[in-house]
Order: structure tokens, then C-alpha cells, then sequence
């Protein structure tokens, strides 16, 4: 069931409570977390925290910790799946779930007291097609599901009220129940079809704090982190993007005038601003930052010669001498420092990089650093899932978790050196990939391989620094691929993920055309898993990555050709 | 070079202030014998001196009065060595309570055992004299700022009760929000780390 | 500030069950917080305040029981909580620094406990802190006695050495009130200064001990 005043029904509720904390293993959860922590201390509410990877360590921490804790709190987990039938909880357990993953699992959305969800249905007018048919949906499929008597235990009470309003429905609608069933198939199909991202999770934790007024700068990076993360990784429409972002920038006006000038040396300063999809340049020097960001290794097609020299023209044309090109950003002469936003502008157009302005917010702490939404979130995303093997998923977490809101020098240096690794190795594996001819066209969709013992593999076999990869070869391909229909074209990609066990994973992301992050590869694979009867075991919340053997997957992409 | 033994065991406490060292029975037994020799020679001297006062000519004195300052230094940096020890075991005393780990208990002469037991014992006997129903001065060390503090868990340690009845469990690397003066012991012991944010 | 007074209203019920203690429970804070500070911050041990000690544990007490019977969800009662830990705290480390000082110049406090005991002078020290005091004077000799046992002839001279305070140093310190004249010693030349009350001043220990220990001068 949905909760509504999240004010009462969940943070007034959970008061003089010991809750557990359940937080996905990303970004948007670590921000959405610490924004939660705060609103926690404020009313002493005793909570424990475990960080989750996937549904093996969902089941583990409930397991654990179910004889001790009766309130549970999902952030970014647990929403995609039948919680009910997963962990089998007693009666008395209560689930809070704030899940951006979609879409929710029709169970979660129908228990009656057990399962709350924090996060409203979608708004109708962000996508009214498939919210009417979603709202329909519900109440159809709810009734259908009754009557078939499939479903889990929780919702028998649920049902029994349901069938006693049934009752006099049953005898007008008989007739149209078999069209119901027919259509129920069919809506359940169009409803679980695509997997998608709802609204950040830190955005509506950062509205209950906004509500209960305990909301700050600190908490409002937060949201804005989380707001980027969804951008970078194309979760979210441009269009959402800047609906959010508008919001959130009249949050940084309300506080910035709320906060007096005697503690802004010791604050944050946040500040609206547009700003280049450079990647971290920074931190960076403005020839590598040109030359590693997606963007304009897309636009210019960086990896070859040409694209190379026309890069050189473009600075000339700027006025920046080369060795300050080549020196890092920070200790370039403070006029070209200056220009630099202004003149690349100006020359968008020229060298086709329209649109390499956008609007975020920069950051200013301590009077020394500036660093933006998207730096921070780069950065974060380096030291989450680029560490080296040695290092183990939960000191990673730990160190994320350090960095926000307050970014820490040291962690964040190591962050950056490994970003900028990591954009390095993206680039030179799209250049050979193109120069290779590694992306290969299969009909209906194009996909590549990363092969094992490639450098640096093992990054790739984290989810969100595959999807960045995958979005950038996709868009690579596009940009050179004389085939017109290039870009109706969706993008599947694979990377090792275990070794011993010989599996991999294996992302689609949807075409360049769609222009919608809405992703129909869930299905899609399970289907083809099931036509190859491969065994799979997919541990993941987002149902666009699947892990398969390595050995299955040829077949598996064959598979998958037919559907 | 007289002293210079003694003087190796001063520097081997300065090397590490924070912790305890283990006890040097061989350097401190070698700067026994050198002082046990010293004196003796000393005696042995003085005694001739005596015998020899009636001969003009050189004297031992200087020879004497420079070993006995080289037994007073070798004392003194004795006395250092030990004091300092000692100070040390009593502020890890204070910090682990009762019961020292035992990589520490490893590293102390059986005279230094004894000597905490007697500490630790008037120690006890003092607190319990204070208020009516004593008074354990070894937590609130550090003044309050809130009620509830953020831990992180570094061992696997399983699972921990508080005063109200809650259980939970104390796995590694999970996080918990909890009342300040129930977890400081276990974060002097370090299972818990406190996480200031 | 409404919380101190709910605070103190708290501390105030206790008072009239038992009705034998004069003193309401603000002045007792305050005795108290001075006391610490003045402790803190003197170079020696001083007069001890033990009455103030128990007391104010026997209410700190008290205090957590009467906070155990008002509701959880109470925003006062954290906050009256916190102040208990706090006061707690301030307790505490009033004792531990002075088993501190005890520990550290234990041969130089001895001596002077003896003598103030030989003039029928009172105390500074606690019965327990003075038993505390000889055991751990025990426990230092008997663990040198040992050490030393090298040769019979060794020189003794160690025995003599004492860790002494050092009552020269320089404190912060105000006045409460109007003070005729401090005696600042500088060599023979004896000057005097008279003091208003509530002015702060740095001035050499030894020139104020006395008058920290009848409460006149505040150490801060």
C-alpha cells in the first residue's frame, strides 16, 4: 500500500521505534540514506544499517536481523520484488520501501498493511499513456488476481474485502471476465515490460525533510547529488531532469536566504549554474577533460585522426595555447580560466557541440574547492565501483558515505585519479572497439563484448560503471555507423563478472531514438534465458542486467535475435 | 661509554609513546650487571685508596667519583624507564577497563602485573567508597555532546543487549545509531567505531 | 534556559521529600562546575568537595528515576537525560583529575596531608582518597624497592626525588569579589594589587591559591 502522509504514517510511526535500514549499493541510496540518518537523529530513533548489493544480501539481512527488528527500511531495494514471498517475514514485520527502481512489484503495491511504500504512484502527467493504463490496470488486475486465487498469503484479508465489493459487481462484469483474464495477461505484460527509474529516492526524502522542516544545504547536495547521478546514467528524461532541477533550485534559494551570513564561512554554498558535460575538468586539464568525456568524443569524433585534429583547431580557435591545455585546470592563467566556459560556448555551434552546456549546481566548501554535482558524482562512482579487488564493497560504501555531504579531500583525490583512470580506459575501448569493428550488428540489436583479461576488466563489471560504458559505445556507434536506422538501434553489453563461476553480466540499453530511459530488456532476457534453458541467477533490482554463464552466451544473444 | 644501555631503554620507550613496548629484561639486567659492576669496582678502589692514602701520587678518586655519577645516571634512567611504564599501564588501564588485552599483558615483567593488580584493586576500592552506591569513574570520559551517537561496526562481535532490552546484532561493517553510554566501553575495546558526521 | 528551570524544578521535588539539604540544586550545579574548573585548572590538589559530590549524585539519581516514569516520546526528557549525562561527566572528571594529581604527586601530597594532620589543620583529601592515595605510594615503593635491589650497596638517594607541583605557574583567573590587595611576589620587592570584583586576571598561582581555596578567586 501507498503512504500518504509520510509525515505521521512513517516518520511520526517509526518514533521511539528501532528500525533497520536496509541501503542499495549506489548512489542515490547513500545520499537518500544520510538524508534519512539526519531526520533520525533529530528524533533519536535508534536504527541499525546494512548496506545491500542485491537480493542474496537482501535475504541475508532480513534473515539476520528479523528475530531482533519488526521495522524495516528499504532505500532503492526490494520494491521489484514479491518482499512477502522473498523473505517470508512474520505477520508483525513492516516494511517501509522508497524504491526508484520500477516497476513496483504488484504484490508490494497491494499488501495491506505490511508492505508501505513511501514513494506515490507515478504523476499522470509525466506519462499519461502508461500511467492511465496503470491506473486501470490496478484495480483490474487486482480483482482478477482475487477471483484466480493466485497471490500470496498477505493479501487474503485484502482480497476478502475486495470480493465481498465484488460481489455485486461479479454479476455485471461476468460476462466480461473472460476478457478481463485475456487483458489482464496483457496489462500485467505492458506493465512489467519496461524497467524504468522513478524519481530520485533522496529528492522525496529530501521533500519529508523540506515538510517536517529540518531540511538544510547539506540535505539539499544530497538530493542534488542523487538528481545528477539519475542524469549521468540516463535514468531519467531531460525533460524530468529539468523539471527536478528547476524545484531544487528554488530549495537552494529558500535556504540560501534562510541562512545568515555569520556561519557561511563555515557552511556550504550552493549555487545554480550552468555548466559543460566535461567530465570532472576541474580537476582535470582541459585537453584530456575534452578528450575522455563522452560528449565530445561523440561530437567529434575524438578517436580518430581527423576528430583529433579538429580538437587541436577548436583550441586554437579558443585562443588556449597548448601547454595550458596540457596543465591541469586549476593552475591554468586565471584569463583563460575565466574565458574558458565563455568561449567554449560561443564556438558550440561551429564544432557541432550544441548543447554541451546544462544547468546543475556547483558546489563551494571551504572557500578552496568548487567541485559540481557532476564531479562529485563521477567521483563517488569511482570510489564505489572502481576499487581495486583488494578493497571490499563495504569499505567502499564506507568511504562514499564520508564524502557526502561534506566532500573529504583525501578520499575524493583518490576518487578523481580514479575517475580519470576509468574515462581513459572508456575511451581507448570505444576507440578500439570502432577501430576493430567490435560492435556487432545482430538484426535488432548491436552489442559487444568486453573480453576477459582486457585491461581493467573488472571495473566493467560493476553495474553502473557498465551502463556508462554502454551508453558511451552506443553513442560512439551511432555518431559513426553509415546505416541510417543506427539509432532505432538498442545496445546490448557484456562483461565478465565472475570469474571462477564463469559468469557474465549482460546490459541493454534501449535505443538513441527513444529518447526514454524506459527499458525493455528485462523481459526480453528472461525470455530468452528461458527459450536456451540457461541457468541464471540474477541478483540484481534492476531487471535490464542479467548474468548468465559465459558459455550459454552466445547462444543466449541468438536467442534473443528471434524475440 | 657508562649509561648508554640504560639511556637505549629511555629511547625505547620514547619510540612509541602511545603504546607499551615489551619489558627489556636482557637491556635491564645488562644495565644491572654494569651497575653491579661499577660499585663493586668502586669498592674495590676505594679500598686501595685507603691502603694507598699515605703514598703520594695518583689518586683513584676522580676514577671513583666518575663511576659513582655513571651508577647515579644509570638509576635515574632506571627509575625513568619504569616510572614512565608504569604511567602508561595506567592510562591503559583507564582506557580498557579491568581486563588488558592480552598482546599488552605479554609485554609486562611480572612485577609490573603485580603492581596494576594492586592499582586496579585500590582503584576499585576507591570508587565504590564514592556515593552510595559508588561511582564507575572509567565511563563519561569524554564530555557529552548528544545522547545517541553513530557507530560502525569493525569485528564480527554478534549479538549486543542494551539496558532497554533491544538486541541487535553487531556484524562487521554495519552501522548503528545508538545511546552513547552503552557502546563507549565497546568502542574503547574497538569493536565499534564512532563515526562523527 | 526554560529547561534549566524545569531542571531545576525536577531537582527542586527532590528536595522537599527529603528536606534535609539547604542548598537548592542551581547552587549545587554551580558549587559544582566550579569546583571542576577550579580543579582543572590549579596546579595542585585542593581542598576536597566531597559533600557537594554526594549530594549531587544522590540527585542525579533520584533525578533518573523520577525521568524514568515520564513518557519516551517526551522532547524534555532527552533533554533532561543529556543534562544528567552531562552533570555526570562533570563528576566524574572532577574525581579523576584528582586521583590524577594524587597519582602524580603522591609522595609531595602525603607529606603535606601528614602535616596538615600533625597542626589538626582539616584535609584536603578524602578518607578515600587518602587510603586510595597510601596504596598506590605502596604499590610505586614496593614496585622500586624491587627494581633496586641490584646491590647492597647502592646509592639511595632516588628515594628522595619528588614530583612536586608547580605551584608558579601561571593560571587565568577572576575575581568574585572586591579583594584588598594580592600579594604578587617578585623577588623581594612585595607588591600588592587590590582587585574589583568580576576582573580577570593571569597571574602566577602561588599569589592566588589561598584565595581560590577560601572561593573568592575563580580559576578560569
Amino acid at each position: 500500500m501507498y503512504v500518504e502522509d509520510l509525515k505521521n504514517e512513517f516518520y511520526g510511526f517509526l518514533a521511539g521505534k528501532r528500525i533497520f535500514l536496509m541501503v542499495h549499493y549506489d548512489i542515490d541510496s547513500i545520499c537518500c540514506c544520510k538524508i534519512l540518518q539526519s531526520l533520525l537523529r533529530h528524533n533519536h530513533i535508534l536504527y541499525s544499517l546494512a548496506v545491500i548489493r542485491g537480493i542474496e544480501d537482501f535475504k541475508t539481512a532480513f534473515r539476520e536481523n528479523c528475530e531482533d527488528v519488526k521495522y524495516f527500511v528499504l532505500i532503492n531495494c526490494g520494491g521489484t520484488v514479491d518482499i512477502v514471498e522473498l523473505l517470508e517475514p512474520e505477520e508483525d514485520v513492516i516494511f517501509f520501501v522508497l524504491d526508484s527502481h520500477r516497476p513496483i512489484d504488484l504484490c508490494n503495491i497491494y499488501s495491506n498493511d505490511q508492505i508501505r511504500i513511501l514513494s506515490p504512484p507515478e504523476e499522470e502527467a509525466e506519462v499519461p499513456k502508461f500511467d492511465s493504463v496503470f491506473r486501470e490496470e490496478s484495480d483490474e488486475e487486482d480483482d482478477v488476481e482475487s477471483t484466480s486465487g493466485a497471490g500470496s498469503d498477505d493479501e487474503l484479508e485484502g482480497r476478502a474485502a475486495k470480493r465481498r465489493r465484488l460481489g455485486e459487481e461479479e454479476l455485471v462484469k461476468r460476462r466480461e471476465k473472460r476478457l478481463w483474464e485475456d487483458n489482464r495477461s496483457k496489462l500485467l505484460f505492458e506493465y512489467s515490460q519496461f524497467t524504468y527509474y522513478a524519481k530520485a529516492s533522496s529528492i522525496f526524502m529530501f521533500e519529508l525533510a523540506w515538510s517536517l522542516n529540518k531540511d538544510d544545504k547539506d540535505l539539499l547536495w544530497l538530493a542534488i547529488v542523487a538528481l545528477t547521478e539519475q542524469m549521468l546514467f540516463g535514468k531519467l528524461e531531460d525533460s524530468k531532469y529539468n523539471f527536478e532541477i528547476a524545484n531544487l533550485q528554488a530549495h537552494a534559494t529558500r535556504l540560501h536566504n534562510r541562512s545568515n551570513d555569520s556561519e557561511v564561512k563555515a557552511s556550504l554554498k550552493i549555487t545554480f549554474e550552468k555548466d559543460l558535460r566535461l567530465v570532472l575538468h576541474r580537476q582535470w586539464s582541459v585537453d584530456n577533460s575534452l578528450r575522455y568525456s563522452a560528449f565530445t568524443a561523440c561530437r567529434m569524433k575524438l578517436w580518430s585522426l581527423k576528430g583529433d585534429r579538429r580538437m587541436q583547431q577548436l583550441l586554437a580557435e579558443m585562443g588556449l595555447p597548448l601547454i595550458q591545455s596540457k596543465q591541469a585546470f586549476s593552475s591554468m592563467d586565471l584569463e583563460l580560466k575565466k574565458e574558458f566556459h565563455g568561449s567554449i560556448e560561443k564556438l558550440s555551434e561551429k564544432y557541432n557541440l550544441e548543447d554541451i552546456v546544462y544547468p546543475t549546481f556547483i558546489l563551494q566548501y571551504s572557500y578552496r574547492n568548487n567541485y559540481s554535482a557532476a564531479d562529485i558524482v563521477y567521483t563517488l562512482l569511482a570510489v564505489l565501483e572502481t576499487a581495486p579487488k583488494s578493497k571490499n564493497l563495504e569499505e567502499c560504501f564506507n568511504d562514499a558515505m564520508e564524502c557526502l555531504p561534506r566532500p573529504k579531500k583525501e578520499i575524493l583525490t583518490v576518487g578523481v585519479g580514479r575517475a580519470q583512470t576509468l574515462f581513459k580506459v572508456m575511451f581507448k575501448i570505444v576507440q578500439s572497439a570502432l577501430e576493430m569493428k567490435q560492435i556487432i550488428s545482430a538484426g535488432p540489436f548491436v552489442y559487444y563484448i568486453i573480453q576477459e583479461g582486457f585491461l581493467e576488466w573488472y571495473m566493467f563489471s560493476n553495474l553502473h560503471v557498465l551502463a556508462l560504458l554502454a551508453q558511451f559505445i552506443l553513442k560512439a556507434y551511432v555518431s559513426m555507423s553509415r546505416n541510417r536506422k543506427a539509432n532505432q538501434l538498442p545496445l546490448i553489453v557484456s562483461a565478465p563478472k565472475n570469474i571462477e563461476n564463469g559468469t557474465c553480466v549482460i546490459l541493454g540499453i534501449p535505443p538513441l531514438c527513444e529518447n526514454s530511459p524506459k527499458n525493455f530488456f528485462g523481459k526480453a532476457f528472461e525470455k530468452a534465458a528461458e527459450t536456451i534453458r540457461s541457468e541464471t541467477a540474477c541478483d540484481f533490482f534492476d531487471t535490464s542486467y542479467f548474468e548468465i554463464p559465459v558459455r550459454d552466451r552466445v547462444r543466449f544473444l541468438d536467442a534473443l535475435t528471434v524475440i | 661509554m657508562f649509561g648508554e644501555k640504560a639511556v637505549e631503554l629511555i629511547k625505547e620507550l620514547d619510540r612509541c609513546p602511545t603504546s607499551l613496548p615489551p619489558y627489556n629484561t636482557d637491556l635491564v639486567s645488562e644495565v644491572n650487571n654494569e651497575m653491579r659492576h661499577l660499585i663493586e669496582s668502586n669498592q674495590d678502589d676505594a679500598r686501595s685508596e685507603e691502603e694507598n692514602r699515605s703514598l703520594s701520587g695518583e689518586s683513584l678518586l676522580p676514577t671513583i667519583k666518575c663511576r659513582h655519577s655513571a651508577v647515579i645516571r644509570n638509576i635515574r634512567c632506571l627509575l625513568a624507564y619504569h616510572y614512565n611504564r608504569l604511567r602508561v599501564l595506567r592510562t591503559m588501564r583507564w582506557q580498557f577497563g579491568g581486563v588488558l588485552p592480552s598482546d599488552i599483558k605479554q609485554n609486562l615483567s611480572h612485577l609490573e602485573v603485580e603492581w596494576l593488580t594492586k592499582y586496579s584493586n585500590s582503584l576499585a576500592q576507591y570508587m565504590r567508597s564514592v556515593g552510595e552506591e559508588g561511582i564507575n569513574l572509567a565511563t563519561n570520559l569524554k564530555p557529552p555532546k548528544s545522547l545517541y551517537i553513530e557507530v560502525r561496526c569493525l569485528v564480527n562481535y554478534g549479538k549486543f543487549e542494551l539496558n532497554n532490552g533491544i538486541v541487535l546484532l553487531l556484524k562487521k561493517n554495519s552501522r548503528h545509531f545508538l545511546p552513547r553510554s552503552e557502546c563507549e566501553e565497546l568502542i574503547r575495546q574497538g569493536v565499534l567505531e564512532h563515526l562523527v558526521s | 534556559m526554560e529547561d534549566d528551570e524545569n531542571l531545576h524544578a525536577l531537582l527542586d521535588t527532590q528536595d522537599d521529600e527529603e528536606n534535609e539539604i539547604e542548598l537548592s540544586p542551581a547552587v549545587l550545579i554551580e558549587v559544582m562546575e566550579e569546583a571542576w574548573l577550579n580543579e582543572k585548572f590549579s596546579p595542585e590538589i585542593l581542598p576536597n568537595k566531597i559533600d557537594f559530590v554526594e549530594l549531587l549524585l544522590g540527585q542525579l539519581s533520584a533525578m533518573e528515576e523520577n525521568l524514568e516514569n515520564v513518557g519516551d516520546r517526551d522532547i524534555k526528557k532527552t533533554l533532561h537525560l543529556l543534562e544528567v549525562d552531562r552533570l555526570r561527566f562533570l563528576v566524574g572528571s572532577y574525581l579523576r583529575m584528582r586521583l590524577e594529581k594524587i597519582e602524580f604527586y603522591v609522595d609531595h601530597i602525603l607529606k603535606q596531608e601528614n602535616s596538615r594532620l600533625e597542626n589538626r589543620e582539616d584535609l584536603y583529601l578524602t578518607e578515600a582518597e587518602l587510603t586510595f592515595a597510601r596504596n598506590f605510594k605502596e604499590g610505586i615503593d614496593n614496585h622500586f624497592e624491587h627494581l633496586m635491589r641490584v646491590h647492597p650497596t647502592i646509592p639511595v638517594d632516588w628515594k628522595n626525588q619528588v614530583i612536586q607541583p608547580n605551584i608558579h605557574s601561571f593560571v587565568f583567573s577572576r575575581s568574585k569579589t572586591n579583594i584588598e590587595s594580592i600579594i604578587i611576589d617578585e623577588g623581594n620587592d612585595d607588591e600588592t594589587v587590590y582587585v574589583n570584583k568580576d576582573s580577570q586576571m593571569i597571574i602566577s598561582y602561588n599569589s592566588v591559591s589561598n584565595l581560590v581555596k577560601k572561593g573568592d578567586v575563580q580559576l578560569v
